[in-house]
């Protein structure tokens, strides 16, 4: 859903205007979809699930409790920045998700998001150093599950550090321990 | 809008301004401040500082990130050739191509945006001197025509614009790169640090300093202290970097003097037959489409190079068939920019227990070093160029091309990669003749009006400069023990580089030039130009400094002539 269609539609359920507060609060909070009723704009409701299994075996929560791909709602960021290709490019990318279906068929006999964890990364390994067009679908899906992790909310804030306003001066060699781990923000 | 006292527009003024970019918006503070009633007209939106939508926007708050999508794409085909400015983040600062297409005979890159305050509040802020080697240079070579100007002329001028603008930066008593009036200098990174010791041990003609950067380093006139947010090009809310919003557009509006119209295409420069002078500005309103003239006794232009130069094409009378102040037939030739997409990089094995903090708006700069002196004199090319670029820490964007994933990525993440460094060059492209821009007048814009065709491209001077450019980039990389040392080059045409100047030169004959020494068309004394398209050479440094120094020196005379009835 986009912004207007939430102002749209809260404001039918709830048969009354958004008053300033709500709306500031719809607009604030769901620039990037949220909603539990998330519908994908370019995916399929099946190429969705399994791009979702894709993106945790890339980018998995870690067991001392650090997000993942699907903490970060990886999938609706590779859904919405499809956009930004070609058409062409945009049907190679959605068209190319099967082929870590079919590697998942030849290999185990069944679909991938059937897999286990380690049957998972078996595959992945196997679209790593597939043929070409196999070694393209796995290169681009996980560019495009580390740009999305990075640039959410949860990945920005929970993994990387979040620093919005450094402030003066400018420091260009200071230690790394005190910091910790990498900034979020790239521009 | 100003009103008269039957209610009506105001239709006449001691001055106009033409646009509110870099240039316009100190035209419009020097002639208000000094007691004239000034128009200022403005083709695009108004933006109020402040009125930044985007500033503190993050990744997830915009859609797909930040990158524009395919379709709307299809509006910003040139303004996106850079590569780095257009996104969802600054999409609303950029011209749409759609909008007003141009003829490019061979090509040219017109990156531009129309709104109140222009490209300042875009620009990348570098601000250097030119030095007297650079306005000697045509008239010691022989190339084009000699500057009426010398940097004696102009340098009281830099110092007051850099004491109002702020630019922060080190002397480093360089006579091809003057010192300025500086607030204190950035800092190195690590990686810097390393690259300028070693470029000091290693050579006697160069040196690395910090840039200089019209970001405030200490709080300056009313306006705050950089926050290093790296977001300059949405705008800043602190106000601090230079823009005529949070700078010049405010003080001339203190004044009480200043009236701004934007929404107002300037399409034209009024003649008064009678005694040669300008009487005005028609201009389109592209709210309304209604077109309305207005009277002033002097006329800034200040639209930037090419729209300046457009206005003046428009600008056709029987005294002038070819375009206002054409006499010489110099009006739209010997169009420069600067060339770049030239230099090279390489990796540190050091400082990995170094990290920084802060998005520092701002680089290294390697003054020019080439035909400086006699002993710097080179075969192959005359001129000369700087280096930008700088040192930073790779992040997560460095492992977007590899293969880890699970656990190994997810530790990835959180280490940072090596630190990176790399020289960009910056070079001096000659004025030629037969780079040029033209009017096309059979394809009109959205607003009817004639477009342009673009006809220039760099030649063999600029080509054997940018071979020397890679190679010195890549020898300082390797002699400061960097590895994988790679020097590059990209696609370059003219434009690229957005510092657009050359198309209505200054000189002193006006058999072969626009413009005087004060910057007036030397046939039409009322009317100055002190945008890019004034200048007579490029030389090899970011020019917008020059522009404000230009102009507050033209508007200081311009007053002058004006009381005692030279003009
Ligand atoms: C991304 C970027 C980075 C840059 N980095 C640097 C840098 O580091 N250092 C540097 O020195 N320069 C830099 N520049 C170049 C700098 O922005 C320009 O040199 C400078 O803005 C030129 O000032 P100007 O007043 O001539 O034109 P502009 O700032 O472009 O302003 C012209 C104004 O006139 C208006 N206008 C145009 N036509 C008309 C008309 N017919 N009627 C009414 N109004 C009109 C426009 O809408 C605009 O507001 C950069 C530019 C960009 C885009
Ligand atoms: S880097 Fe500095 S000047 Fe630029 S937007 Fe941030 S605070 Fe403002």
């Amino acid at each position: 859903m986009n912004r207007r269609d939430v102002l749209k539609s809260s404001s039918l359920i709830l048969g009354y205007a958004i008053t300033g507060g709500t709306a500031v609060a719809v607009l604030n909070g769901c620039t990037v979809d949220k909603t539990p009723d998330w519908v994908p704009m370019n995916l399929s409701h099946e190429q969705a699930v399994l791009a979702e299994h894709l993106a945790e075996t890339i980018l998995p929560a870690s067991t001392s409790g650090k997000p993942g791909a699907t903490d970060a709602q990886v999938v609706r960021f590779i859904d919405a920045v499809l956009d930004s290709y070609a058409p062409e490019e945009k049907t190679a990318f959605i068209d190319n998700l099967s082929l870590f279906d079919s590697m998942a068929m030849k290999k185990y006999d069944t679909g991938y998001t059937q897999l286990d964890q380690d049957q998972r990364l078996e595959v992945m390994e196997d679209m790593m150093g597939g043929d070409p067009m196999q070694r393209k679908a796995f290169r681009d899906f996980r560019g495009n599950t580390i740009v999305g992790f990075c640039y959410s909310e949860v990945g920005a804030k929970q993994v990387l550090k979040f620093d919005p306003v450094p402030g003066h001066p400018y420091q260009g060699c200071i230690d790394f321990e005190d910091v910790g781990t990498i900034w979020s923000i790239t521009r | 809008m100003n009103f008269n006292s039957e209610g009506k527009e105001e239709i006449s003024y001691d001055a106009i301004v033409v646009g509110t970019g870099i240039s316009g918006g100190w035209a419009a503070k020097e002639l208000c401040e000094k007691g004239l009633k000034t128009l200022v007209l403005e083709r695009g939106r108004d933006v109020k500082h402040m009125d930044y939508p985007t500033a503190s926007l993050e990744a997830w708050d915009v859609p797909r990130g930040g990158r524009i999508s395919h379709e709307e794409a299809k509006d910003y085909k040139v303004q996106l050739r850079t590569g780095y400015t257009v996104d969802e983040f600054t999409k609303h600062w950029w011209v749409k191509d759609t909008d007003q297409p141009y003829e490019e005979v061979k090509p040219f890159d017109w990156i531009r945006g129309y709104h109140v305050g222009g490209r300042s509040l875009m620009w990348g802020r570098q601000s250097y001197r030119w030095a007297n080697i650079d306005f000697e240079a045509n008239a010691k070579e022989g190339i084009a025509i000699d500057w009426p100007i010398r940097y004696d002329d102009i340098a009281p001028w830099y110092d007051y614009v850099e004491s109002y603008i702020g630019v922060s930066g080190r002397a480093e008593g360089l006579s091809q790169l003057p010192d300025g009036k500086f607030l204190p200098p950035m800092q190195f990174n690590c990686v810097e640090q390393h690259v300028a010791d070693s470029i000091k041990s290693n050579y006697s003609d160069r040196i690395m300093t910090i840039g200089r950067t019209a970001n405030l380093t200490q709080e300056h006139k009313g306006r705050g202290t950089c926050q290093n947010r790296g977001r300059c090009i949405r705008g800043c809310p602190f106000g601090a970097y230079f823009s005529s919003q949070a700078s010049t557009l405010p003080a001339a509006y203190s004044t009480g003097n200043m009236t701004l119209r934007p929404n107002s295409i300037v399409t034209e420069v009024i003649l008064d037959d009678a005694n040669q002078k300008a009487k005005g500005v028609r201009i389109k309103d592209t709210e309304t489409g209604a077109s309305y003239e207005f009277f002033s006794k002097i006329v800034f232009l200040n639209a930037s190079c090419l729209g300046t130069t457009s206005i003046l094409m428009q600008s056709t009378s029987e005294r002038f068939p070819d375009g206002m102040g054409n006499d010489s037939g110099q009006l739209g030739h010997n169009l420069m920019d600067h060339h770049f997409q030239c230099g090279a990089s390489g990796r540190s094995d050091d400082y990995k227990d170094k990290y920084f903090k802060g998005r520092r708006p701002n680089g290294i700069y390697v003054p020019r070093f080439r035909n400086v002196d006699n002993t710097s004199k080179m075969k192959d090319f005359v001129r000369g160029y700087g280096y930008q670029g700088g040192g930073n820490r790779s992040n997560w964007q460095s492992l977007v091309g590899e293969s880890m994933i699970g656990s190994a990525l997810q530790e990835a993440l959180t280490t940072p990669g090596d630190w990176a460094f790399g020289f960009h060059g910056f070079g001096e492209i000659l004025p030629y003749y037969d780079n040029k821009v033209e009017l096309n007048r059979d394809v009109l814009d959205k607003w009817g009006m004639p477009t342009l065709t673009f006809d220039c491209e760099i030649k063999e001077n600029e080509r054997a400069m940018r071979e020397d450019m890679k190679t010195q980039a890549a020898e300082m990389c390797e002699r400061a023990g960097l590895r994988d040392v790679h020097p590059w080059e990209n696609r370059y045409a003219l434009g690229l580089g957005i510092h657009e100047m050359g198309t209505a030169r200054m000189g002193h004959d006006p058999k072969t030039s626009v413009l005087n020494k004060w910057n007036q068309i030397h046939a039409v004394k009322n009317v100055f130009v002190t945008d890019g398209a004034c200048m007579t050479s490029a030389a090899c440094v970011n020019p917008s400094l020059t522009y404000m120094a230009l102009t507050a020196r033209a508007a200081d005379y311009a007053v002058r002539a004006l009381n005692n009835n030279e003009i």
